[in-house]
């Protein structure tokens, strides 16, 4: 019953209270519902907008945002230079953008570059030629060479996609050399971001290694993304390699007056018959920073060359022989320096790194040759093919080109495109990846869901029988012994639970019931508050009941069941109800008593994502939404349950 | 009877699922070797493993992963494993702990131990006895490598006599990393590093420009790189104590001294040492004192000589300073205050800035092209040593290190038979062998000569291999490094070995270093913190406390032992008492079985897991227990050594300010509701749903929800949520979990946060059974409202009240909320309350008799409120409350 009467609500003091309290109430609702919507926007953002910690996704309503989320899945803040790549596809990209978190919190210079990008999008003629760059960017890609491609790729396809290319874990270790215990656990960071910039880096050709061109081409198939399959989206995750930007921070450094646009318009690769001072800066470009895989040269006259250098670097060939045997590449030892032949391209293997050496100091840079796998070049002779001129290339494109050269690769042009086509599967994707990608891990490592269940229903089963059993024995039946007994249960809760928590564990150990259900729910399976509470309710019930039932001849068994239990139901509801919290919330003795991942339940595997995720937080706060489901699902269909449960004590 | 089929078919599902389970450890003789994580074991293996692989194909290695605790009870994981019986084969942890509990299996059977020639017979001095000089020595080892180890690592490595460990491959060193541009553009010649502090000092200021923000150093608060400074001064963070023979003097020498002479000329190296923990010392602290002078010590430019001044204090109030003779006057703007950066970032990330806008820093690296991938250029990368503290001292390089053991848990494996156990045990050692065999890195090596990079390699590595002839294109400070190693011109360290370091660490570096370093370490008081750390560190941390000392208490210690115990046993009587005052009659007793049936499941399982437990805790308190065999009893040292401890009363207080403030919090905040939610005349239930939505969701969620929000960074939710308000008094943002004034209210807060809906449905349910008449006759009384509250709505729920207090208050004595997640006792010891406590102390230093006993202590305290609440308990009845 309200305190303040109707009477008193009628006064000024009266009235001034009532506001009080619902401004204290709102004000306090405020407080419990804020942290969990920036939980909830959190649980559907990235690397773009989590650190903005905004109680709604912007990006719901604002376009701009659903663009720049997109490219944040393109181009992931973990992957290598990620943002400088994308530079090289939207050079007006402001340059002191470096980091995704940065560029979400500046909401306004976010959406007018996204806005500028966007109106492209707008104007019709613009949009065709957007649409024909990138229907060629797509013809260009697909039979591109998949050892030149980046792959913004998301980690949850990796074990699928091996699982079914080796079937059993054994079979993988074999094949890669090494030993895991799940499949989810392979580490195949360097799939995302080899370093293709770096002047001597050559793929290791190894199983691994075609392993990763396998899982480029699966999709590049689109094989893990149906949504871009069809319907006009030509920009997938997988782009060719382009260097373009390496070459542009190359002459930024050098000549610091130079603006984007000036670098935008660099010729790439450089022509034979550029300007001078161009010429030498390229020539200072490819010795130093340009990756030598896609140089040429001709060995016409050079092997004597050749022999020489390996001599220098080698003094003997049994060194030759045992640092490059030593390696662990492939290599068969030669006997006579002439045995090595020097290649017209890098040759794989232990020689590549000796190979780039020897064309860096004692071929003359003026007579390398870029080759075909430069996708600028190759694209570059792509589009002259089947456009005849760059004027032709210009007019389609819409480019302003000065030369051949000056033609990049229109990834960007794809992904506007793309966006303009796909926009609302990109949104779901958005929406929706976080959790897929947290149910995913949940229903492939360990057994997440299936322990979960088995510890629900026991801890429920235990719920129903223990306390209730010995409670209802000792309220039915008279014994000798009832008050001790209610005493020896009741009195170890005089004594702290942590006394007993450590040589609880170590029981637990000396049974060799760590790591099983037991060591779960046995330990907090009797507890004297709740056969005493429960004594009392059985006391409560008329007593006629029992002797009506034994005089019909009804035995104890069924007494209990049929006529005390329905009795104290509620009570016993709410009983359950707490046991299903408790086992499927609990985590606390689960990490010290069940520390073997296959008998972890959701909650530990919660506890162990927000333990090691930290470097993607919006998958930790997917991961807390999706724990808290069955939780709050129950609670919203039993809330009755709880208000009929609530037991309140009164003076004897 | 429907529920009743559910049950039954509950159980079948149950029993069919887990059986149904696949059995991985089934299959045949496979056998996992489990290697902890220093150990990559899920990269491709170098030759020597893949070889083993291969001749063994029923040999997995495989690597051991617990469940990861909180950074700073990050090795819990390993011990409570280890405790568990479920070890990994092959771990690293600090080795005398490791062999004091017993969790290293000896390397007697495949190194040999002191005492015992090669071929088993012992061996004798000229006396015919036993010849023991601790170590294993050519002519007693079986294995022909055992030599090859470093002597200081064979020290290292070797506890009673007995191998324990091996040193893990990599000749890394920990010293100062610095790019060479950098330096040569700043004018300093990488071929002549700094020998002192004050030359040291002067390249820093040197390099450091404050208003481009490039840095000349960067510290971090990592124990390990402050260790080597140590050694600078000459001292050692751990020193021995020798009692000359000759002229009965104490002399101390370092840790990881190899002549030991007394001044009085005789050799002392037969004396048993004592070892105790030095870091209080004049030397220890003047490292400390180096890390505060790069860190705060103020400092202008000269403009007309281009050199760095220090200030004093007095320079700074006066406004110049005399310098070579010369008055230089600067104003305030001038002055800046520190020389170095500090890392608060990944060392990766750190690291990418080196040569860029940072020229020093001090990490490990085992040639100069360790850290090409994060594209420092190895031809830019150096490294020289530590200066020396004064030109007196050798500046000091440090050998990173880190030793792998066998864990005692391969005794349980590898088959039945001993000879099954003995082959598998003889696998794991020979996985160990390989793992730490100097031939694991060969590979990267020749590939890096294959790169021609051969003159950024350690010489040493070259020479083993035998590419002698490298050396002459190597760099030339990089060479005189190497050189000055070999001559022996610097010296040359291990991280500390004796004692527990490695739990020793963390310590200085959470209540010492790091409080230097922090954004507030200006007003830090590090010579009492070193000084509560050494006596720390000698009392329990690092070094057990002598038997002597606590001796000396024993007969006060026992009195007082059986005051408390009377005083238990007086209240345990009474709780008996009371329980069972109702008199029983005899009459119509219950004779049949069923009853007792019907009781048995609980009252076994309460004696099991209530009472036995309660037992063996006991009994623990008064022993020293040992994960593996015999515990022995050490009487009341237990809680001498807590009564001792300094820190036990500060967790004492903590406990105390936790539950204050938390009853305060989290009592009063579902009372206040359920008032108001009474008081509404609408939307009841929407409020009540609103302060419902916590619980809806897992406490961990909630936990972890809120420390997200708490984000000491400008991007934390509370932070900018405050952005507006901070702004306008131009203030940083709060770090409230590392602010020892927040972070006490930080982590109260979540849990009122998420407790006020769920308590106040209890009490609204109370308020609701206050009959209505009692108000209305108030009304008529003229009894105004808080009247009303006071006269008929405090009596009514006043039992309710009472018994949640009592229950509040013992449940949060003995917690430790939310604490563990958020700040696992941090800052400093800012938040350990006893719970935590008894949780660090036994799984994280697994001291589980200590534990217990802060249990017991803990347990004695509430009894009085324990009694409270039987007594209330047994004079209410509860009844449901009338639903609604």
């Amino acid at each position: 019953m309200p305190i303040i009467s109707d009477i008193d609500r009628k006064s000024a003091k009266g009235r001034a209270v009532t506001v009080w309290i619902y401004v204290s109430l709102i004000l306090g609702g405020i407080t419990m519902v804020y942290p969990f919507l920036v939980m909830l926007t959190g649980s559907v953002s990235n690397g773009f907008d989590y650190d903005r910690r905004d109680p709604l996704p912007r990006y719901v309503w604002a376009r701009e945002d659903r663009f720049m989320h997109m490219l944040c899945g393109y181009f992931p803040p973990a992957h290598r230079a990620s943002l400088r790549q994308l530079r090289q596809y939207f050079p007006d990209l402001p340059e002191e953008w470096s980091i995704w978190s940065q560029i979400g919190d500046d909401t306004k210079a976010s959406d007018q570059w996204a806005g500028k990008q966007l109106a492209r999008l707008k104007d019709p003629a613009q949009r065709q030629c957007l649409e024909t760059a990138a229907k060629d960017y797509a013809d260009f890609m697909a039979d591109w060479d998949v050892t030149e491609t980046i792959l913004a790729y998301d980690n949850r396809y990796i074990a699928p996609f091996l699982r079914s290319r080796y079937g059993t874990l054994d079979k993988l270790n074999r094949a890669w050399q090494m030993s895991i215990d799940d499949f989810a656990k392979v580490n195949a960071s360097e799939w995302s971001g080899e370093p293709i910039d770096q002047a001597s880096y050559t793929p290791e050709r190894d199983v691994r290694y075609s392993d990763l061109l396998e899982f480029r081409k699966a999709y590049r198939q689109n094989q893990f993304t149906p949504y871009l399959k069809d319907g006009g989206a030509t920009a997938g995750y997988l782009r060719p390699a382009a260097l373009r930007f390496i070459w542009e921070d190359y002459v930024a450094k050098q000549d610091e007056k130079l603006k984007s646009a000036d670098l935008a318009a660099l010729p790439f690769p450089v022509p034979v018959d550029a300007a001078p001072e161009m010429l030498a800066r390229w020539h200072g470009f490819l010795l130093t920073e340009f990756p030598m895989r896609h140089i040429e040269i001709s060995v016409q006259g050079r092997q004597q060359l050749f022999q020489q250098f390996l001599q220098d670097r080698f003094p003997t060939v049994d060194y030759l022989n045992r640092v490059l045997a030593g390696t662990g590449q492939a290599w068969t030892p030669v006997s006579r320096w002439e045995d090595i032949k020097l290649t017209a391209t890098v040759p794989d293997g232990p020689l590549g790194r000796v190979w780039m050496d020897f064309v860096r100091t004692e071929v003359s840079v003026g007579q390398w040759q870029i080759r075909d796998t430069l996708p600028e070049q190759a694209f570059q002779k792509f589009a002259l093919k089947r456009y005849g001129s760059v004027e032709a290339i210009s007019a389609a494109y819409g480019l302003k080109l000065a030369s051949l050269q000056a033609l990049g690769i229109p990834f960007g042009q794809a992904l506007l495109t793309t966006f303009g086509h796909k926009e609302w599967a990109f949104f779901a994707d958005n929406l929706g990846g976080n959790y897929v990608a947290v149910i995913d891990y949940l229903l492939h490592r360990g057994l997440a869901v299936r322990n979960t269940i088995i510890l629900v229903l026991l801890a429920i089963f235990i719920t129903l029988t223990v306390n209730p059993l010995a409670a209802y024995a000792l309220s039915r039946f008279r014994l000798r012994a009832s008050e001790k007994i209610i005493v020896f249960c009741l009195a170890t809760m005089a004594f702290p639970a942590a006394v007993a928590a450590i040589p609880g564990f170590l029981l637990l150990r000396d049974l060799g019931m760590l790591n099983t259900f037991a060591a779960l729910v046995l330990p907090g399976a009797a507890n004297g508050m709740t056969i005493f509470l429960l004594k009392g309710f059985f006391d409560s019930l008329p007593k006629e009941l029992y002797e009506a039932a034994s005089i019909d001849g009804a035995p104890e068994v069924t007494v209990f069941w049929r006529i005390s239990l329905p009795l104290v139901k509620p009570i016993l509801a709410v009983g359950m109800l707490n046991a299903f919290i408790a086992a499927y919330n609990g985590w606390e003795w689960a990490i010290i008593v069940a520390q073997d991942p296959k008998i972890w339940t959701i909650a530990v595997w919660t506890y162990q994502f927000s333990q090691t995720l930290t470097g993607a937080p919006y998958m930790v706060m997917a991961s807390f939404i999706v724990n808290s489901i069955p939780v709050l699902l129950v609670f919203l269909f039993c809330q009755k349950i709880i208000l009929r449960g609530i037991i309140l004590p009164q003076m004897k | 009877m429907r529920l009743r089929y559910c049950l039954v078919l509950a159980c079948l599902l149950l029993a069919g699922w887990t059986a149904a389970a696949p059995d991985q450890a089934s299959d045949g003789k496979l056998f996992r070797i489990s290697v902890t994580s220093r150990y990559n074991a899920q990269n491709r293996q170098p030759q020597i493993i893949r070889e083993f692989l291969a001749a063994h194909p029923n040999v997995r290695l495989v690597q051991w992963d617990g469940i990861k605790m909180p950074a700073e009870g990050s090795r819990a994981s390993l011990a409570m494993a280890m405790a568990a019986n479920i070890g990994p084969d092959i771990f690293e942890t600090d080795i005398r702990q490791a062999v004091e509990q017993r969790l290293a299996y000896p390397l007697t059977e495949w190194i040999g131990e002191d005492g015992v020639l090669a071929n088993g017979k012992p061996k004798l001095n000229k006396q015919g006895k036993r010849d023991l000089n601790g170590q294993i020595d050519s002519d007693e080892t079986k294995w022909a490598d055992w030599m090859k180890i470093k002597p200081l690592y064979r020290q290292v490595v070797t506890v009673n006599g007995k191998a324990y460990a091996l040193p893990n491959r990599g000749g890394t060193y920990v010293g100062i990393l610095y790019s060479k541009t950098l330096l040569r553009k700043a004018g300093l010649d990488p071929m002549h590093p700094p020998k002192t502090y004050d030359e040291f000092i002067r390249w820093v200021r040197l390099l450091y420009d404050p208003v481009k923000k490039t840095y000349g150093l960067e510290l971090t608060s990592q124990s390990w790189a402050f260790a080597p400074w140590v050694a600078t001064t000459g001292s050692s963070i751990v020193v021995q104590d020798r009692k000359c023979t000759a002229c009965g003097k104490t002399v101390t020498f370092n840790e990881q001294a190899t002549q030991f002479v007394c001044p009085c000329g005789e050799d002392v190296s037969r004396v048993v040492p004592t070892w105790r923990c030095n870091v209080a010392s004049p030397e220890c602290t003047a490292a400390v004192a180096f890390y505060y002078r790069l860190r705060w010590a103020p400092w202008i430019m000269d403009r007309s000589t281009h050199e760095p001044v220090e200030l004093t204090k007095q320079d700074v109030d006066n406004g110049y300073v005399m310098f070579r003779g010369k008055r230089i006057v600067f104003s305030p703007d001038d002055v800046v205050e520190g020389s170095i950066g500090v890392t608060t970032t990944a060392l990766t990330d750190t690291l990418k800035r080196l040569g860029r806008d940072l020229a020093m820093y001090p990490l490990w690296a085992g040639d100069m092209t360790e850290f090409q991938n994060l594209g420092i250029p190895p031809d830019d990368l150096g490294m020289m040593p530590f200066p020396g503290m004064n030109s007196s001292c050798r500046p000091v390089l440090q050998a990173s290190n880190s030793f792998f053991m066998i864990g005692k848990d391969v005794l349980r494996r590898g088959g039945d038979t001993p000879q099954e156990k003995k082959a598998y045990r003889d696998l794991v050692w020979d996985m160990m062998r390989r793992i730490c065999s100097p031939e694991g890195s060969d590979e990267d090596i020749r590939r890096k000569v294959a790169a021609g990079q051969a003159k950024f390699l350690n010489p040493r590595d070259l020479e083993r291999l035998g590419f002698k002839d490298y050396l002459r294109e190597m760099p030339p400070e990089n060479l005189q490094m190497w050189q000055q190693i070999e001559a022996g011109k610097l010296l040359e360290v291990v991280e500390p070995f004796m004692g527990k370091w490695l739990q020793f660490r963390d310590f200085y570096q959470r209540e010492v270093i790091d409080l230097v370093l922090r954004p507030s370490g200006k007003e830090f008081d590090y010579n009492t913190a070193l000084k509560d750390l050494e006596r720390d560190a000698n009392t329990g941390i690092m070094f057990e406390r002598p038997r002597e000392v606590l001796d000396q208490y024993r007969p006060k210690a026992r009195i007082i032992a059986a005051f408390i115990a009377l005083f238990l046993a007086f209240f345990t009587v009474l709780i008996i008492r009371d329980q069972m005052k109702r008199t029983e009659s005899k009459a119509g007793v219950y004779k049949g079985w069923l009853p007792w049936l019907m009781l048995l499941p609980a009252v076994a399982s309460i004696a099991l897991w209530g009472y036995y437990p309660l037992a063996r805790g006991l009994v623990m308190a008064f022993q020293d227990y040992k994960v593996v065999g015999r515990s022995p009893f050490v009487g009341l040292s237990n809680f001498i050594s807590i009564a001792l401890d300094p820190n036990f009363y500060h967790y004492l207080f903590t406990t105390f300010r936790f539950v204050l403030w938390n009853l305060g919090l989290a009592f009063c905040t579902p009372i206040i509701l359920a008032f108001f939610l009474t008081e509404v005349p609408r939307f009841k239930v929407f409020f009540r749903t609103l302060f419902f939505l916590p619980q809806m969701t897992s406490g961990l969620v909630v936990t972890l929800m809120w420390k997200e929000m708490y984000a000491g960074t400008a991007q934390g939710t509370i932070n900018r949520l405050l952005a507006p308000i901070l702004g306008m008094w131009d203030l940083k943002p709060v770090d409230w979990l590392g602010n020892p004034h927040t972070v006490m209210a930080c982590v109260i807060l979540p849990s009122v946060w998420a407790a006020a809906g769920i308590g106040s449905l209890i009490y609204l349910a109370a308020l609701k059974s206050v009959p209505e008449e009692l108000y209305e006759a108030a009304n008529i009384d003229g009894a105004t409202i808080l009247g009303r509250i006071r006269h008929i709505t405090l009596p009514t729920i006043a039992p309710l009240v009472l018994i949640n207090f009592v229950g509040a208050f013992i449940g949060t004595f003995q917690s430790m909320g939310q604490i563990f997640l958020l700040t696992f006792g941090g800052p400093g010891k800012e938040t350990m309350v006893m719970g935590m406590a008894i949780w660090q102390e036994a799984y994280v230093n697994m001291r589980f008799s200590l534990a217990t006993s802060y249990a017991w202590i803990l347990g004695s305290i509430l009894i009085g409120f324990t009694y409270m609440q039987l007594r209330i308990l047994r004079r209410v009845d509860f009844r449901q409350a009338k639903g609604d």
